[in-house]
């Protein structure tokens, strides 16, 4: 170890190290002053032109997200879009070579009326190609802006801050209502919670999920989890190929017209027969709605009629919902406690619809 | 518009404009605005700094409440006698007083804005140019010698030793600068009795979300910011250059993001580690500052630096180029990041600074610091106000 201004250095290993406390610049500048002279000796630093790097890479694959792909083809589209006749005219012969660009240059002379009227033709299209690519882009970029979550994504509400609701019971009262032989897809699985259940039940199940990170976390608890858009893998499966499929919260979060988009999609895709189940938030239960908007991601409940209605006029032929997870009598009471002692909830159309059963699962078949 | 009037007199102006003279104007034009000040913007209809065409229309417009009237630049005679003398120039080579004049004429006139000055000069209180180095500061100084003030925005370049500016800045009735290096540069250059004292600019606490610009860009894992123009005087294709070596020669997984206008040729086996985000509005910007691993600024030409005092404010690190004096200044001050000056430095510096996450966060503490402590509007107005009233008291201004 060594002393260095007001921090404590150590060399590590291959790499330079320094103490939080009172560090100082200029001593850290010092020590890599001193590191490049050991390492320039041993040619550890490769300062290639980039053509040369180039050259040297070759034909890299690189995976690129689609968005940086737009942008990189935009530039890329930029560099080459303004096309002109008056390219650089040189020639590499010593004693001949200003004769030949004399030569060029009168050739170019007498071509550059006609080569012009074909760039500008050329030059008005790629403007116009650059125009919409820009267009694309912002519209990209406004996108992905309203579609940001806040942090309050899923994940972040769920795992990082802990509004989860436990109702391990409900799901597992949906769980019986499948038959037992049937592959059940579970769309918008999250962390798995249901495909846990389902696994209890000796069921045969596979989550859909888009966030990696909730994806993560339920393959960690060995559940089949598979990372992708949940319409992206409705709309890339066969007609008439699921058998059952489940989803919790559907429609609740996110954009509302993929709900209309999911349900159409499953009326295509399920075969004859198959049936799908729906467990979402009840809103004619007060304390229901309460419960279910500690979750910050939630942004709307959907009405069971409504559900219902929409099932049907996507062609689904028996359509039934059934409320529940009813409020037990330990519940209630503490519910009354929190209330306080004053409010008259006994009984009556008010206590009908404070405890009113929190969920209602709905039951189409195709 | 009343005699108290104070007009700036920047070369470009717009919230689009990307440039630090044009937006440390626009900023301390605002913060004087909000303090009561009556104050206005001259200036032409260009946009871009290169061809200086027109792009803005003719005429009076308001920006952010502020009165901004646009004149319109003659088109640039770029010829080739221009070319030769700015060859010369930047070569360093002699050029006569004469060739000087005929060629900052060249760079950016506005004639229609000349006479307006002109004409108007009773009219205004004072008026304050920015930056140096264009036509439209050089007319405008020569018209209103007596009312006029320069921000400089001055830093160690071939230009900067012309005659043509000794003159000009000496004509001016006091300088602004921006830094103590730039007036310290400037004093020796043009002399020690040079009027004026530093005044810089102001910042203010912001809040951001790193977050939101990683999800709006698409951007995961550790990354470098470089943000402003892409140009070879901002030593931009030196970054690009050691950047992709450096990759090649750890084989780290860290990308570049740029921000800002002009254009750079990303290679083509790089294109997934050096993202090109282009211009960005104030926003992503400061989101920018609050998601990036640390921010790189190359340039060996700067007066001020505004993205670096900005991306303190967030707590971000930075890589700066060791022969800018402003630069080095602020960092050795602050101790809010370290310094390279070749490919091995800035190797060495990178890694050094990717392996340790808590000395970054220490260093970008250290500049938040720093920043918050030098750089308050309430001083940079009281700076301002003190080089109007009596610009032949020399002094730092207490800036850092």
């Amino acid at each position: 170890m060594t002393e260095t201004g007001g921090g404590v250095e150590e060399r590590s290993g291959e790499n330079l190290s320094v103490q939080v406390e009172g560090i100082d610049t200029a001593a850290i500048m010092k020590e890599i002053e001193t590191r490049v002279e050991e390492r320039r000796r041993q040619g550890v630093y490769k300062d290639l032109d980039l053509l040369d790097l180039e050259e040297q890479r070759g034909e890299a694959e690189v995976s690129l997200d689609p968005l940086h792909e737009l942008i990189f083809l935009n530039q890329l589209a930029r560099q080459y879009a303004d096309v002109t006749s008056h390219y650089p005219i040189g020639s590499q012969r010593s004693f001949l070579g200003p004769f030949i660009m004399l030569f060029k240059k009168i050739i170019r002379r007498f071509m550059t009326p006609y080569m012009d009227a074909l760039f500008a033709k050329q030059r008005e299209f790629n403007a116009q190609c650059l125009s919409s690519m820009d267009t694309f882009l912002e519209m990209i970029k406004r996108e992905r802006e309203s579609s940001y979550h806040g942090g309050l994504d899923r994940y972040t509400a769920w795992v990082e801050m802990g509004f989860t609701e436990n109702n391990a019971g409900l799901l597992r009262e949906a769980c019986k209502k499948f038959q037992p032989e049937k592959r059940i897809i579970n769309l918008y699985s999250g962390t798995g919670d249901f495909l846990a259940v389902a696994a209890g039940e000796k069921l045969d199940c596979l989550g859909v999920e888009e966030d990696p990170r909730l994806v993560k976390i339920g393959q960690e608890k060995n559940l089949r989890i598979l990372q992708a858009r949940p319409l992206d893998y409705l709309e890339s499966q066969p007609l008439d190929s699921l058998e059952s499929v489940f989803m919790q919260d559907l429609g609740e979060r996110g954009d509302s017209r993929e709900l209309l988009w999911t349900i159409t999609a499953l009326a295509d895709r399920l075969e004859k027969g198959g049936e799908v189940k729906v467990l979402n938030h009840h809103p004619r239960s007060v304390l229901g709605v309460e419960e279910a908007f500690g979750d910050p991601t939630l942004m709307r409940l959907i009405h069971p009629e409504t559900m219902e209605s929409l099932f049907r006029h996507a062609g689904f032929r028996e359509v039934e919902s059934t409320l529940i997870g009813k409020y037990s009598q330990a519940e209630k009471k503490a519910w009354k406690k929190k209330l306080g002692e004053g409010a008259s909830i006994d009984g009556g159309e008010p206590a009908e619809l404070l405890f009113a059963p929190r969920r209602y699962l709905l039951e189409a078949r195709r | 518009m009343s005699g108290d009037t104070i007009a700036f007199v920047p070369c470009r102006y717009g919230t689009e404009v990307v440039g630090g003279a044009e937006t440390l104007t626009r900023l301390l034009v605002e913060e004087l605005d909000a303090r009561g000040w009556p104050v206005e913007i001259l200036t032409t209809c260009a946009l871009d700094p290169y061809s200086w065409t027109n792009h803005f229309p003719e005429g009076v417009e308001t920006i952010h409440g502020i009165t901004v009237r646009r004149f319109p630049t003659e088109s640039r005679k770029y010829t080739r006698k221009v070319f030769k003398t700015e060859q010369r120039i930047l070569a360093g080579k002699r050029v006569s007083p004469a060739k000087q004049d005929f060629w900052i004429r060249n760079v950016v006139t506005s004639n229609a804005l000349r006479e307006y000055l002109t004409w108007h000069k009773e009219d205004y209180r004072a008026f304050v140019f920015a930056p140096y180095l264009f036509g439209t500061t050089y007319q405008g100084v020569h018209t209103v010698p007596d009312r006029a003030f320069i921000i400089p925005c001055l830093h160690e370049e071939p230009y900067a030793h012309l005659q043509v500016f000794k003159e000009l800045m000496r004509a001016a009735k006091g300088l602004m600068f921006n830094s103590v290096p730039e007036m310290e540069l400037a004093r020796r250059l043009y002399g020690d009795d040079l009027p004026g004292r530093v005044v810089g600019m102001g910042f203010s606490p912001y809040v951001a979300n790193g977050d939101r610009f990683r999800y709006k860009y698409s951007i995961e894992g550790d990354f470098v910011l470089y943000c402003g123009r892409r140009e070879i005087a901002k030593n931009t294709p030196m970054l690009l250059r050691y950047f992709c070596n450096f990759l090649e020669n750890t084989g780290r997984e860290v990308s570049l993001v740029l921000t800002g206008a002009g254009r750079i040729e990303i290679p083509f086996s790089f294109r997934n580690r050096v993202i090109d985000v282009g211009f960005v509005d104030e926003r992503d910007l400061r989101d920018a500052y609050s998601a990036a691993t640390l921010i790189c600024h190359p340039s060996t030409k700067e007066s001020f630096s505004i993205m670096i005092l900005e991306a303190w404010l967030a707590g971000l690190p930075c890589l700066i180029h060791r022969d800018c004096a402003v630069t080095r200044h602020h960092v050795e001050a602050s101790g809010g990041g370290l310094w390279f000056y070749d490919y091995p430095t800035f190797h060495e510096a990178m890694e050094f600074m990717l392996d340790h996450p808590e000395v970054r966060r220490e260093m970008g503490e250290r500049g938040r610091d720093y920043v918050l402590g030098s750089y308050s509007w309430d001083e940079v107005v009281k700076n301002f106000a003190a080089v109007l009233e009596d610009p032949l008291t020399l002094g730092t201004g207490g800036v850092a």
